[in-house]
């Protein structure tokens, strides 16, 4: 009771404490709060943003703003990019710093220059050419730091492995399109400094003979001086009209301007247009020094756009003339902008065409009457077709596309006055689950073959020409699914040492359609071995016979006793039988349980018997070795035989000794001998 | 021993043993100060010493002199609305966190016209492992001064309608808002920079909005420079003030629930007038053998 309840109090405690604070934390989960755990948040790079982030950099320094380039590169530190990209990152970041102050700087230089010229101030003129010319080299070291780390980085975000005109490829182009415009702007810098006067001005002074020289000084007035010198370089001033100001992409512009010198015109030199700063069309004076032409709007899509005349010296003008620029004019280029939604109609399957649903969002815009569309899976383009504003396509997935989410990214290029559009969305390839209909044995006897049939089925309808596999224990079968999906397999069970016994059968289906799932199923069946069962009975049987006729024999004792009233055997009972009225006598195995009253009723008799002889009455204290050792002295050297017999029973009383036939057979022996010491003794 | 007091007895060891796990088993709940695992904010509350609330009138009493840190995970109730707008307008101090909650709610209530824009945001540049922990890189001057270049947010979103004026910190324009959740900008989705913090004057009272209550979380107050940042709002705009952190609003597990329960139990029973009550319990279950003696 006591067991029970400490046991009862135990076990209260230790469910308490196992339910109490388990029970309250497991209930603790309640909705997801959104954040993950960031040292083990998973490591994502945008290779396209990374190479926007190149090409932001370039723009920062094409329009100039240096501070915005610092502060753009400045922020490296904070990108999330590849740790191999780093150091070349760094080093396009700040060659693009440096470049974007060298321009700066450079495009002052030359305006001072032609000041300095203006002023014919030569020799200051000629140090700052030459420092500005320090810088322009300066500039072409920083691009070609820029042009370098941008092959590496793009190596190290894998673009020379995709192709040409998937997005990454794209925005790779797009990077190296504005490292070009950088290039040409440097060389048209390049060009400007070799117009200035240089040499040929000191050529120039250098030919006419000092003292001649000095005296030609002289003899001019001072202000004719002045006006003289202004002859050697002039300056030149340009103007730039543009009609009409606000124009679509890919339209012309008709552009007019004069060139002139001192209010006199300058025929046949050519004036370069600068689009947004960078040379864009180059055009030609006419004999009355003015210009005028018309122009392309490049289909670049951005709104604003700035159109500048420039005139540099050229050939015989250098030296002569100094270059000058006309006022910026502000273009507004117009285009039409589209959204583009996509949706994925139901589920896709590897090797089967998924159903893709676009829709071009034109607004009050005009719609094209169709518009090319490029389908990327996985930044890899599988499709390009023409389009109308909305479409349905049939995309073919490749029986090989893995399960799973992917990109589907539609990018419809710029046309004409269309801007260009791209949109995104996820697909979601999966496979049909494939269902296996079965009747399954439940019972087989080896080493009879088993017969599996059955049908096989996906959301597509029967799965034909699928490979059943079969396998049960070593044994494997295979068959192949007709045209309706069912199919037959025999299945050998074999022969093993087993009787009875449940044993796995399992099925695997390997459909051949890439866009059905395999299946398997198992189960179990009862297993019998008939023959080994037969074999095993019979031989039991055998040995069971076998065994019971040797256990017959075996159990069968022979007693010799007068006052057991067993069964007495003919051929024993003859044998032997005593005067004092013991018997021989045959204890069957199941009396063997009797040998201890048998041998303790013995006793009993030889006891009386001493005590006859005696006249000694065994007391009720006295223990059998003492009534045996008051004996003695009477019994005279017979008494040993009775020690015997008592020792005899003393141990089948005080001990676990089971009694034996044998322990029977002695106590008759002792009795005997007794009875005829005490008759001889009486006589 | 009878079984009625064996069971008395694993009873009080159960309760015993129960409230000893309660009071020392760590929370793993979000937000729980109790929490010293990655999404507690144990870290936060004992850097900053905040003070734990459950009752919003008692952490309103004082406005004066109380920076109160809201992060709205459930709706309040009309009653609430209106004593954080009586706190606030009368000058206290609250910092506002929230993404995906019921900030919207108390801005409505306050007349602000910024709104938390319930969208996540994520930039695929400037981030901290991926997009999703966006990394805030544009600060109000005062804040580049004091020494911050970096704030990394956890699943935030992005502040809607907000003055420039009041912008402490903005995203950069990689980031954009995914409204879809695709991880991928799509046609009309707005691109950055968006507003992440500002402040805006109420009353005689301040409010700071963030838009991630995620920055409080251990695994994230110390990354980048979120520690000063928020040392910095709290300090500028709350200085010398008592911090008060409501966790009315908060998600609660079970285990929290009974930390919280357990924990106004002991203060109560601190008070003084209790101690006097349990001590004149004490004194006369002590007495009572006496007085029985006596008696007989």
């Amino acid at each position: 009771m006591y067991h029970k309840k400490s046991l009862a109090t135990l076990a209260l405690v230790l469910l308490s404490l196992l339910v109490l604070p388990g029970g309250v934390i497991m209930a603790g989960n309640g909705e997801p709060v959104p954040h993950e755990d960031p040292d083990i948040a998973e490591v994502h790079y945008d290779e396209i943003a990374i190479l926007d982030y190149y090409s932001q950099l370039i723009d920062t320094a094409l329009a100039r703003t240096p501070t915005n380039t610092e502060v753009l590169r400045e922020k490296t530190l904070f990108a999330n990019i590849p740790e191999s990209l780093g150091l070349y990152l760094a080093k396009f970041g700040n060659a693009t710093v440096r470049i974007s102050w060298l321009i700066v700087e450079i495009e002052a230089d030359i305006d001072t220059i032609n000041a300095l010229a203006r002023q014919f101030r030569l020799e200051e003129m000629e140090e700052q050419r030459l420092q500005t010319q320090d810088k322009l080299n300066g500039a072409y070291e920083q691009l070609s730091i820029i042009e370098k780390s941008s092959a590496t980085s793009a190596q190290i975000l894998g673009i020379p492995y995709s192709p040409g005109d998937s997005p990454l490829g794209m925005a790779y182009k797009e990077l190296e399109g504005k490292i070009a415009l950088l290039r040409s702007l440097l060389d048209l810098f390049q060009a400007l400094l070799e117009t200035l006067p240089e040499d040929s001005l000191q050529e120039l002074l250098q030919d006419i003979p000092e003292g001649s020289l000095q005296e030609l000084l002289q003899d001019i007035p001072e202000g004719s001086l002045q006006e003289l010198l202004q002859t050697l370089l002039r300056p030149t001033e340009l103007t730039l009209a543009v009609e009409p100001t606000a124009v679509f992409v890919g339209d012309w512009i008709s552009f007019k301007g004069n060139l002139t010198s001192g209010g006199i015109a300058l025929p046949n030199r050519e004036v370069l247009l600068l689009l947004d700063g960078v040379p864009y069309f180059n055009s030609q004076t006419g004999q009355d020094g003015s210009y005028q032409g018309q122009l392309q709007i490049p289909y670049n899509y951005n709104p604003c756009l700035t159109l500048q005349a420039l005139y540099y010296p050229q050939d015989s003008d250098i030296g002569i003339y100094l270059a000058s620029k006309s006022s910026a004019v502000e273009i507004q280029a117009l285009f039409y902008m589209a959204g583009l939604r996509l949706e994925i109609r139901g589920k896709s399957y590897p090797g089967l065409d998924c159903s893709l649903f676009g829709y071009f969002d034109y607004g009050d815009q005009p719609i094209p009457a169709a518009r090319v569309i490029q389908i990327y899976l996985d930044r890899r383009l599988i499709s390009q077709v023409s389009v109308k504003d909305s479409f349905e396509l049939d995309i073919p997935l490749e029986p090989e596309t893995a399960l799973g989410q992917h990109r589907l990214l539609v990018i419809a290029p710029s046309q004409k006055r269309y801007a260009p559009v791209a949109s995104e969305t996820t697909l979601d390839v999966v496979k049909a689950v494939t269902t296996i209909e079965v009747s399954p044995p439940r019972l087989a006897f080896m080493p009879f073959s088993l017969n599996l049939e059955g049908y096989i089925y996906s959301d597509f309808g029967p799965v034909k020409d699928a490979i059943v596999e079969a396998s049960f224990g070593t044994h494997i079968a295979q068959a192949t699914t007709s045209q309706d999906g069912t199919f037959n397999v025999k299945l050998a069970t074999g022969m093993n040492l087993s009787l009875i016994g449940t044993r796995d059968i399992s099925l695997k289906i390997n459909p051949t359609e890439p866009w059905n799932s395999t299946a398997d199923s198992s189960w179990s069946l009862v297993l019998v071995n008939p023959i080994l069962i037969f074999l095993i009975a019979a031989a039991l049987a055998i040995i069971i016979v076998t065994l019971a006729k040797r256990l017959r024999v075996r159990s069968t004792i022979t007693v010799t006793g007068a006052a057991v009233p067993v069964v007495v055997t003919p051929a024993t009972a003859s044998t032997e039988q005593s005067r004092t009225g013991i018997t021989s006598l045959s204890i069957h195995r199941r009396e063997v349980k009797d040998l201890r009253q048998l041998t303790f009723n013995l006793y009993r008799r030889l006891l009386r018997l001493i005590q006859d002889f005696t006249n000694i009455t065994m007391k009720p204290h006295l223990t059998l070795r003492e009534f045996t050792t008051q004996c003695a002295p009477i019994i005279g050297p017979a008494h040993r035989y009775l020690d015997q017999f008592t020792h005899i029973i003393e141990r089948l009383l005080y001990s676990k000794h089971p009694p034996e036939p044998a322990d029977l057979e002695k106590g008759q022996e002792l009795t005997r001998y007794m009875e005829e010491s005490l008759k001889h003794d009486h006589a | 021993m009878t079984m009625r007091s064996i069971i008395a007895l694993a009873l009080a060891l159960v309760v015993i043993i129960s409230l000893v796990s309660i009071w020392f088993y760590p929370s793993i709940q979000d937000f729980m100060r109790t929490n010293p695992f990655w999404n507690g904010i144990k870290d936060f509350s004992d850097e900053f010493d905040a003070t734990w609330t459950e009752s919003l009138l008692d952490s309103t009493q004082n406005p004066e002199s109380t920076t109160l840190i809201i992060i709205p995970y459930s709706i309040y109730k009309q009653d609430d609305l209106q004593e954080i707008n009586r706190f606030v307008r009368e000058g206290g101090v609250l910092l506002l966190l929230d993404d995906y909650g019921y900030g919207n709610t108390l801005l409505e209530q306050f007349g602000l016209e910024a709104r938390f824009s319930g969208n996540p945001m994520v930039d695929p540049l400037f981030c901290y492992k991926n997009e999703w922990l966006p990394r805030i890189t544009d600060f109000h001057p005062e804040v580049t001064q004091a020494g911050i270049e970096s704030v990394v947010l956890n699943h935030g979103t992005a502040l809607l309608e907000v003055d420039s004026t009041q912008v402490l910190a903005m995203s950069s324009e990689s980031s954009y808002l995914d409204l879809n959740g695709n991880t991928i900008l799509d046609d009309g989705e707005p691109q950055g920079p968006f507003p992440v913090a500002t402040v805006s004057i109420l009353g005689d009272g301040t409010v700071l909005l963030l838009s991630d209550p995620s920055i409080l979380i251990n695994s994230m107050v110390g990354r980048d420079n979120n520690h000063n940042f928020l040392d910095y709002i709290i300090m500028q705009y709350g200085q010398d003030r008592e911090l008060l952190m409501d966790i009315s609003h908060l998600p609660k597990s079970p285990l929290d629930d009974s930390k919280s329960t357990l924990t106004q139990t002991r203060e109560r029973i601190a008070h003084p007038y209790s101690v006097v009550v349990v001590m004149g319990i004490v004194v006369s279950l002590f007495l009572r053998p006496w007085q029985r003696e006596e008696a007989s």
